[in-house]
């Protein structure tokens, strides 16, 4: 977070997290797509060539002030195969909050658990404490064939019962802002609890 | 390592501002940009008016830290002091300010390197003073309970 008090701004970081093709570059490609111009900035994508996400994705969102405070939100999202652990650890720094976007399929079990325990030992690493800090949990792809039960997924990722998780299909739209407003709101929540 | 937060007071701003415009106004000099490591742009100087100041600082703060992240992994510390990017039509350098701020100084080809470095060095020196103190800094009480309703008043009506 960083409060420019000059320009009357809050500038907040959350960064969409999960394992590979889960739909993490979808989610933002849908949220510019659907916001009015005038509230968010270009999106950036770095590729490889095979189209997947190398470094990260960006997307700043702009809200109208507010109290003489205008909230701004720069959405990251991490590359999601194995061999980058270093780069989704560098984009989790300064982050106020997390969206992991789980893989509904039955298949992806493995990489999900994996997945959710490396965002945890990162932000460990980072000095969050995990059980206060914002992290909304969505579960993507509910549209395709062999989408686990949710309560499956609950299990199976251990999420506390009060977590927030979200059911989506960021290619059709399906969730997306929810999960947005639900992360949005938990971040701008935990800055006044640590106020 | 603790959660960051940074807040500056108008008065350290002003003072930025006032730092990176002296700089911006020699010769060759095109775009100025402070951030933190999280990627959030602090303080800008922009000879073009139109960079996206936001982007520009994000994909620095990524660069930077691979940049130190490969340093490590190459069994030295994380400790890179200056990233020197020679570009067909500019020279880009990023320096790291303490230990958890970047400045970017992009330049045209003709300005000497040494020239650049040496004054990105001593930009750096200058803002570290002025920013050194601000990391972990506890936020005011920025955000109220009123906030957070008109907070999320406003995200209904957006989307």
């Amino acid at each position: 977070m960083f409060i420019n008090w000059g320009l009357g701004e809050i500038n907040l970081k959350i960064v969409y997290y999960g394992p590979a093709l889960s739909g993490k570059t979808s989610n933002l490609q849908y949220i510019y797509a659907r916001t009015p111009p005038h509230l968010r900035g270009r999106l950036v994508s770095l590729k490889t060539q095979q189209e997947r996400t190398l470094l990260f994705d960006f997307l700043q969102l702009e809200m109208g002030k507010i109290n003489n405070l205008k909230p701004k939100f720069k959405l990251y999202t991490v590359p999601g195969q194995a061999y980058y652990a270093a780069s989704r650890r560098l984009i989790l720094q300064g982050t106020d909050g997390v969206v992991f976007v789980a893989d509904s399929q039955a298949g992806r079990s493995n990489e999900n658990l994996e997945s959710w325990y490396t965002m945890e030992q990162h932000l460990i690493e980072l000095g969050y404490d995990i059980r206060t800090f914002p992290i909304i949990v969505q579960f993507n792809k509910r549209d395709l064939p062999h989408a686990m039960p949710t309560r499956d997924l609950r299990r199976l990722l251990h999420i506390a019962p009060e977590r927030q998780c979200y059911e989506a299909s960021a290619v059709s739209g399906l969730g997306v802002f929810d999960t947005l407003k639900a992360a949005m709101t938990a971040v701008v929540g935990q800055v006044r609890k640590s106020a | 390592m603790t959660h960051t937060q940074t807040v500056l007071s108008k008065t350290q701003l002003t003072t930025l501002q006032t730092d990176m415009a002296q700089l911006g106004r020699q010769r060759g000099v095109r775009f100025i940009v402070l951030a933190d490591f999280s990627g959030q742009d602090i303080s800008a100087w922009d000879a073009a008016g139109s960079s996206d100041t936001a982007t520009i600082s994000a994909l620095a703060a990524g660069d930077l830290l691979a940049t130190l992240e490969l340093g490590r992994m190459l069994g030295g510390r994380r400790a890179c002091n200056l990233v020197v990017q020679e570009h067909d039509d500019q020279t880009v350098l990023i320096a790291r300010v303490g230990q958890g701020f970047l400045l970017l100084l992009a330049t045209a080809k003709d300005v000497p390197l040494g020239w650049s470095r040496l004054a990105i060095k001593r930009l750096a020196d200058r803002i570290e003073l002025v920013v050194g103190d601000v990391a972990n800094t506890p936020p005011p009480a920025a955000i109220t309970e009123d906030f957070e309703q008109q907070f999320q008043n406003q995200l209904n009506r957006i989307w």
